[in-house]
Formats: structure tokens, C-alpha cells, sequence
């Protein structure tokens, strides 16, 4: 199998209907990626080594070249590469658990939150609508991810990927932490990075789900309508647990610290609060969750093993919304550095 | 060349005519296996035939097998 | 491995490596499935006449590893799995052993089956007496009367190659002999051969092994008490491998196959109807196959933007997005050794005549060298089955060197 391949009869403009007849792609338009496209991204990596391990299923590890050409079908600049290399070093790490994130039937998609001034020289959008469209950054590093698990991983739709519903998140799902208008320390320092390094975090979630709290006007109020948002009969962190997102939007997040919640005072608390009560999960469903050894602590469920599987940062602009991601549960969160060129 | 994955030193004694089927196969396996010789036909050989035949794959066996034992 | 291909071959001899390796030249994402062992009938011919020149011959193991090489250095990927049904459509479907895949395009280059005479018990015989590989069972009959059925320039070739080894070797001719002055001239030449024109044989006698053959000459009906019998002739193409294509009445497939309607099926070789059964012609047949694969694919791309023809269309060079190599060759990892001892040694045979004292000789040597107390040994009782799964895996934990023996 030659890394570079002839198509006959195929032009820019028809490249499209030959790449999605091939099985490439997402169903959306791609980037044909030419040797010299890919050379021109791979620029962006000079002097850095890859670092990939094989890609489930196919156990493939992907050369320079082709992890480079997946970034160009989903439109990334050279600049975006570095990033999406840490992204993908973080989704092969064994915890996260690629391969059991590919083939479940649960709609998780690959979240990839970016901290630090990288943000800022790619354009990676920490603000108003940045978990929606209309950003280049976001649109084409959290792309790229998922281009390159179904391309060189195998893990195509209907076959390895059998997701029941899937999500729109698996298009496509970045976004920064609005560090600027966080009150408390970014996310990635308080995971042990240096401030000022530029991090991507990866964890297995499904879709952001709103919390929106327009009355509440102290933290206790807001923490009743968060912990509500959380206690939800439905979601894998019931019973899979696994870790989890609070994203604070930046008017929530300042409201809470007003009155003197931390970051880490947050969890604890709504590791207490946010509780399904046992009488509102089915009896089939309890025999379920026992048989996966989850029993209820008291009358309740608590959502997943503990406050420290609860990650909470803040991205968002202007609004009283702020959102809560459930994930897939047998996933963990892995945050990986930039690499930066020698 | 199973067995060589799965980290024995499993020379094949191959027979001239199946020497392209064996380098296909380990192509497609992505496996470079030890590979001993033998002027294809083995069937159907007298004695003397079979001894001959014998004499020059263990020539060639003997070397590799020592290698194989000594860079272990 | 991709279940979607632009190019996949049926039948990995001369005809079918040729037409992959043109495809696969051409950019073409390319599989060439056999069902054993790439080479088609060149397998079973221990040297190849009037190639690469008329009157000159070939070792025909270097000319299948070259005809593979070529292929796989052009980017062909080899499948070793029966394709048993193609079914039309856009794409192609084909059913194989492993699973079903797709191609755009197909091309049927099976060749044909083995030499048959269509009489009672003949199946039974099968390796029992008959055969159709004097290089391969020629030896089995050493100092023993065969016969040969045939009448082409292969049959004068093997009946050379069994003179040899036999005691005698009566050709059986049906008609009139095709080979040419010079095959005439040598087995005139041959002590031990015997040509008889005009012959048909009738029946086949022996218990579980062939005593003797009953044959139909101009002079009445005659028995011939021979051992071996290696047949030439009722030879059958692919007749019902692809849905709705018909067969001639030997079995083979029209050149065009199916047109692009229908899904492009493409046929090469000895399986297509009037096909001149050389190398030589082979070579040809499925260079042409493989141009024609490349024209199809280039046909259905379309038109070039702006109207212009596609048969000379433009071509766009991408980086295949979904390459990848295996994890052991990435990292170049060794496999770690065994857990046995290296006093461990066994013999795994195939079960092929001689195979095994083949094996119990050299493994004697490497006994009395390394001064071993015993050697272990396995076999598998069929040599085209793959190991059991079970004895390759008492081997790998029992043993730290295990010496194993391929082919005949």
C-alpha cells in the first residue's frame, strides 16, 4: 500500500465525490491533501517527532504524511498541527480508551478543550458561541481528530463506530477555557501544568447539556440549578461514572466566586448536591446498575466515584448559561503540552 | 511464521517451488521468517535422494540455528 | 485490510499479477486475492518453455517471484482467500472466505481447473494415481508405468519431464497430436515413451489406488496397467463465478465480462474464451486487463471540468489518508524470545510425502549439534489447511525452536 496514490480523472473540483466514494471524509467537504499541502502542514511540526502509538482498531500507527494530510482535509492551517498532535498523543493514551470510545454504542465524541496562549495565536475561540460554529480553530482541530481516528483507526460509521445516535459533536467539538474571564486558576495549572504552556485536554463526552439560571442572583441559587442539571436519570455517569465537565459560563462563574466558591470547593459541594434520587431510576434499571456493581449511597445515586472526577473550567461569552458534559464514563480526561518546534 | 510472531525461532524448511508462495505469504504478514532451502521435489525421493537433501539443509540450518541461539 | 477496492483480482497467476501490477502502477488501490499460493499454473511447472524466447526455458519459481514482486513493489496488496461468487453491481461485490468486498472493477483471471476425463471414480483417484503435476508427483512414480492425457505442447512437456523418472510413459492423444516438430522430435527420441494418437480413455480401474486405465483405440479396446495418470485435458474455466455472465462450453468467460452497466468484470488469462494458453499470451491478456481497469476507473471519474475528454484526463496526487504501518514495524520491536529453554526443540510437519523424514533428518543433525535429549514433534494432517490454532499454541508455550516444513 503506496502512502501517496494517483487518482485518475480526479480534479479539485470532483474531489470531493471521489474521496466520499473512497470513505473518506465526514459527509462534508474536505481538503484534497496534496503532497504539497501536506509538506507545507508538516512545516508546522519541524524538529517534532509524532509520538503516536497505534490507532484502534486497525492498530495502524500514522506516518508524518498521513497524520499531516488528515489535518489538511479538515481545513487546519500548518499552525494548527502542533495542536492537534497533542490532542491526538492524549487520545491514544490508554486511559482514555480509543478503543472502547470508537466502538460503543453511547454518542460520545472526542472533547478537546485547549488552555494557554495557543489559544490566542490559532484563533481558538474561548467565547461567545465557542462550542458552536463560525470559529476556524474549532472547527477544523476537533475535525481533524476525529478525521484521523476514522481514517487511520478504521473506525468508520455503521462498521467499527456503532454509536445508536451518534452526535453532532463528533463532527466536530474544541474549544478554548476563557482564562481571560475565569476567576480561578486555568484549568490546565490546576492540573499541574506550568502557567503560561499551552495545553489540549481530551475526554470522551457526549454534547454540552444548558444550565440556564437567568434568577438566580447568589451561588446557592445557581448550585441548585446546576446540581439539578447534573442529577439526571439518563446519563452514563450515573453508572459507567467517569469524569465530567462543568463549563462555567463566565457570569455564572463570576456570581459563584462572589460569594466564595473555588474551583475545588465547587466539586466537593456538588458531589453532595448533585444527586439522583433512587426513587426516580426505574427497578429494572437499579438490577442494571447493581449488576455493573453501582449501589446507591443512602437514597441516592451520586453521579460518578467522586468530587474529583468533576472538571470544572470556564468558556462561554456573554449570557446566563453555562453547560454541563456528561461523558462516556469508561474514558478518562488526559491533558497533553503543545509540543512546541526545537 | 505464527510462531515466529510469537517469539519462537521457527525456521521453515521450504521447497524451492513453494519459496514464492512463503515470501507472498510473509509480505502480506509482515514477517521476515528464517527460511531453509530445499531443491523442490522432496516427495517421491529414494534414500540416497532424501539423504542428499537432508545433507544440504542441515548445511544450511546448523549456521542459523547458532545464530539464533547466540543472539539471544 | 480495506474492504473497498478500486481494482480487485481474482486469481494471482501470470495473467492476474500482471493485470494488478499494471492498476496498482496506475495509482490504483489494488487486491489480488488466490486461494493458495500466487504463481496459477506456473506452480505447478517446474521449468517454463519458450519463455522468455521461443525455445528457451524460465525456472518458473523466479519468474512467480519476480511476476509478485513486481506487483507488490507497485503497490498491490496479496489476499490468500477464496473468492467464491461475484456479484454485479456498482460497485462489484465479491464473496470471499474472509468476507464480502467491493470493487469498481473486477477481473476474473482464475484460469482453469484441473485436467479431467469426466469418468466414474475419477475424483476418488485424485492423488490417488492421477495427478496433473509431473514436477510435483513425477517422483511418486519413479521406476513405475504412467500414462499421460493430452494433446498440447504442455502434455509433450510433461511426458518429457516423467520419462525421467518412469519406467514407461504412454501418451494418450484423443486426436491428433498440436505440439510441435521439435516436442515430436524429442519424445520420438524419449526410450521410454510411447505415443498413442486417436485414443480415448473409458474407465479407470483400481481399489482406493490406480492399477490401470481402459483405454478406446482403432483397433478395439485395450487395458493399460499404469500407476500414474496425469491429465491434460477437460479442463474448465470459472463457468458461475460471476452472476450472470455466461460460460463457453469449456467453462471460460467472455473477455468483456460484464460491460460498465453492470459494474466492470473484467476476464484475463487461460479463464477467457479462445485465450492461447502460454506465458507469453498471458502476460499480454492481463496487461491489457489492467490498462482496461485503469480506463474504466478513468471513464467513471468523468468528464474533466471544463468538458475535456478523461481518457487522457487530469490525475491528482493526494497523500492517502488512511495509511498507517503496524505497530511492530513502527517501533521495530523485536518479538521477545519464547519462554522455553533452548534445549526445547520440536518438528512441525505438513504431512507431505517425506516431509516428515525430511524433517526427523535435519532435526537429527540439530539434535546430535546441540547435543539435545529428545526432540518434540507435531504435524498437521492436511498440508493446504492452516495449522490448528490449538498445536500452534503448544508449540509457541512449549517449545523455543520449532522447525517447520513447507511444500512438497
Amino acid at each position: 500500500m503506496t502512502e501517496v496514490i494517483d487518482l485518475p480523472g480526479v480534479t479539485e473540483e470532483n474531489w470531493h465525490e471521489v474521496a466520499w466514494e473512497r470513505g473518506w471524509g465526514d459527509g462534508l467537504p474536505t481538503v484534497p491533501p496534496t503532497p504539497e499541502r501536506v509538506a507545507a502542514a508538516l512545516a508546522a511540526l519541524d524538529g517534532i517527532d509524532l509520538e503516536l502509538g497505534p490507532v484502534p482498531p486497525s492498530g495502524l500507527v500514522p506516518t508524518r504524511e498521513s497524520f499531516a494530510a488528515n489535518a489538511v482535509m479538515a481545513g487546519c492551517r500548518p499552525a494548527d498541527l502542533p495542536v492537534v498532535l497533542a490532542a491526538v498523543r492524549a487520545l491514544l493514551a490508554p486511559e482514555y480508551n480509543l478503543h472502547g470510545v470508537l466502538a460503543t454504542t453511547h454518542p460520545c465524541a472526542p472533547l478537546v478543550i485547549v488552555n494557554g496562549p495557543v489559544r490566542t495565536s490559532l484563533g481558538v475561540n474561548s467565547g461567545t458561541n465557542c462550542f458552536g460554529q463560525g470559529t476556524r480553530a474549532n472547527a477544523v482541530i476537533g475535525r481533524a481528530v476525529q478525521l484521523l481516528t476514522t481514517h487511520v483507526g478504521g473506525a468508520r460509521p455503521g462498521s467499527m463506530d456503532r454509536s445508536t445516535q451518534g452526535g453532532p459533536a463528533k463532527y466536530t467539538w474544541c474549544f478554548g477555557e476563557n482564562e481571560e474571564e475565569s476567576p480561578f486558576e486555568p484549568f490546565s495549572v490546576r492540573r499541574g501544568f506550568a502557567p503560561g504552556e499551552s495545553t489540549v485536554t481530551v475526554a470522551a463526552c457526549e454534547g454540552p447539556h444548558n444550565i440556564n439560571d437567568h434568577g438566580s442572583t447568589t451561588g446557592e441559587g445557581l448550585l441548585m440549578t446546576i446540581a439539578g442539571t447534573m442529577a439526571q436519570t439518563g446519563s452514563n455517569n450515573l453508572y459507567v461514572k467517569g469524569p465530567h465537565f462543568l463549563v462555567l459560563g463566565p457570569e455564572h462563574a463570576a456570581t459563584l466566586h462572589r460569594d466564595g466558591w473555588t474551583a475545588e470547593a465547587l466539586r466537593e459541594r456538588l458531589w453532595e448536591q448533585a444527586r439522583v434520587p433512587v426513587a426516580k431510576v426505574s427497578e429494572e434499571n437499579q438490577r442494571q446498575f447493581e449488576d455493573w456493581g453501582v449501589k446507591p449511597d443512602g437514597e441516592f445515586y451520586p453521579v460518578s466515584t467522586g468530587p474529583d472526577m468533576l472538571h470544572i473550567l470556564v468558556a462561554g461569552g456573554a449570557g446566563k448559561h453555562s453547560a454541563w458534559i456528561p461523558s462516556f464514563g469508561a474514558t478518562a480526561a488526559v491533558t497533553r503540552p503543545v509540543p512546541v518546534r526545537p | 511464521m505464527e510462531l515466529e510472531k510469537r517469539g519462537v525461532v521457527a525456521p521453515l524448511l521450504v521447497t524451492s517451488t513453494f519459496l514464492p508462495l512463503v515470501e507472498a505469504q510473509a509480505k502480506a504478514r509482515r514477517v521476515s521468517p528464517r527460511v531453509v532451502v530445499v531443491p523442490h521435489p522432496v516427495g517421491g525421493l529414494n534414500e540416497q535422494e532424501l539423504a542428499e537433501r537432508i545433507e544440504v539443509a542441515a548445511g544450511a540450518l546448523l549456521p542459523l540455528a547458532d545464530e539464533a541461539r547466540g543472539s539471544a | 485490510m480495506s474492504t473497498d477496492w478500486d481494482v480487485a483480482v481474482v486469481g494471482a497467476g501470470v495473467a492476474g499479477l500482471s493485470a494488478a501490477r499494471v492498476a496498482a502502477g496506475a495509482g490504483l488501490r489494488v487486491v489480488a486475492y488466490d486461494r493458495m499460493a500466487p504463481g496459477g499454473q506456473l506452480v505447478n511447472l517446474t521449468s517454463v518453455h519458450d519463455h522468455p524466447a521461443p525455445g528457451e526455458t524460465a525456472d518458473s519459481a523466479g519468474l512467480v517471484s519476480r511476476l509478485v514482486a513486481e506487483a507488490e513493489a507497485a503497490g498491490v496488496v496479496m489476499a490468500f482467500d477464496e473468492v467464491t461468487r461475484v456479484r454485479s453491481g456498482t460497485p462489484v461485490r465479491l464473496e470471499a472466505g474472509a468476507g464480502a468486498v467491493t470493487a469498481q472493477v473486477v477481473v476474473v483471471a482464475t484460469g482453469l481447473g484441473p485436467g479431467r476425463l469426466g469418468l466414474p471414480g475419477e475424483e476418488e483417484l485424485v492423488g490417488r494415481g492421477i495427478s496433473t503435476c509431473a514436477g510435483c508427483d513425477g517422483p511418486l512414480f519413479r521406476g513405475r508405468a504412467v500414462a499421460v492425457v493430452g494433446d498440447d505442447e504442455w502434455t509433450a512437456e510433461e511426458a518429457l519431464e516423467l520419462a525421467e523418472v518412469a519406467s514407461a510413459v504412454t501418451v494418450l492423444v484423443p486426436g491428433e497430436p498440436r505440439w510441435d516438430a521439435d516436442r515430436a522430435r524429442r519424445l520420438a527420441a524419449a526410450e521410454r515413451v510411447e505415443v498413442l494418437p486417436g485414443v480415448r480413455v473409458t474407465a479407470l480401474r483400481g481399489e482406493g489406488v490406480l492399477a490401470a486405465v481402459v483405454v478406446e483405440t482403432a483397433g478395439g479396446p485395450r487395458e493399460l496397467a499404469v500407476e500414474g495418470l496425469f491429465t491434460y485435458v477437460g479442463r474448465r474455466g470459472p463457468a458461475g463465478l460471476v452472476e450472470e455472465v455466461p460460460a463457453d462450453a469449456a467453462g471460460r468467460l467472455p473477455a468483456e465480462g460484464l460491460g460498465a452497466a453492470a459494474g466492470t468484470v473484467l476476464v484475463a488469462g487461460d479463464a477467457r474464451s479462445g485465450a492461447v494458453q502460454s506465458v507469453a499470451a498471458a502476460i499480454v491478456d492481463g496487461t491489457a486487463a489492467g490498462e482496461a481497469a485503469v480506463a474504466a476507473r478513468r471513464a467513471a471519474a468523468g468528464p474533466a471540468p471544463g468538458g475535456s475528454a478523461s481518457a487522457a484526463g487530469p490525475w491528482l496526487r493526494v497523500v492517502d489518508p488512511t495509511y498507517g504501518v503496524p505497530a511492530d514495524e513502527a517501533d521495530g520491536a523485536v518479538p521477545e524470545g519464547g519462554g522455553a529453554d533452548w534445549t526445547e526443540v520440536a518438528l512441525f510437519s505438513n504431512s507431505k510425502p517425506n516431509a516428515t523424514e525430511l524433517l526427523r533428518g535435519v532435526g537429527d543433525r540439530l539434535q546430535e549439534h546441540w547435543g539435545l535429549a529428545e526432540l518434540g514433534f507435531a504435524s498437521k494432517p492436511n498440508a493446504s489447511a492452516a495449522a490448528d490454532k490449538d498445536v500452534i499454541d503448544w508449540l509457541a508455550q512449549r517449545y523455543k525452536v520449532v522447525l517447520v516444513a513447507v511444500g512438497d
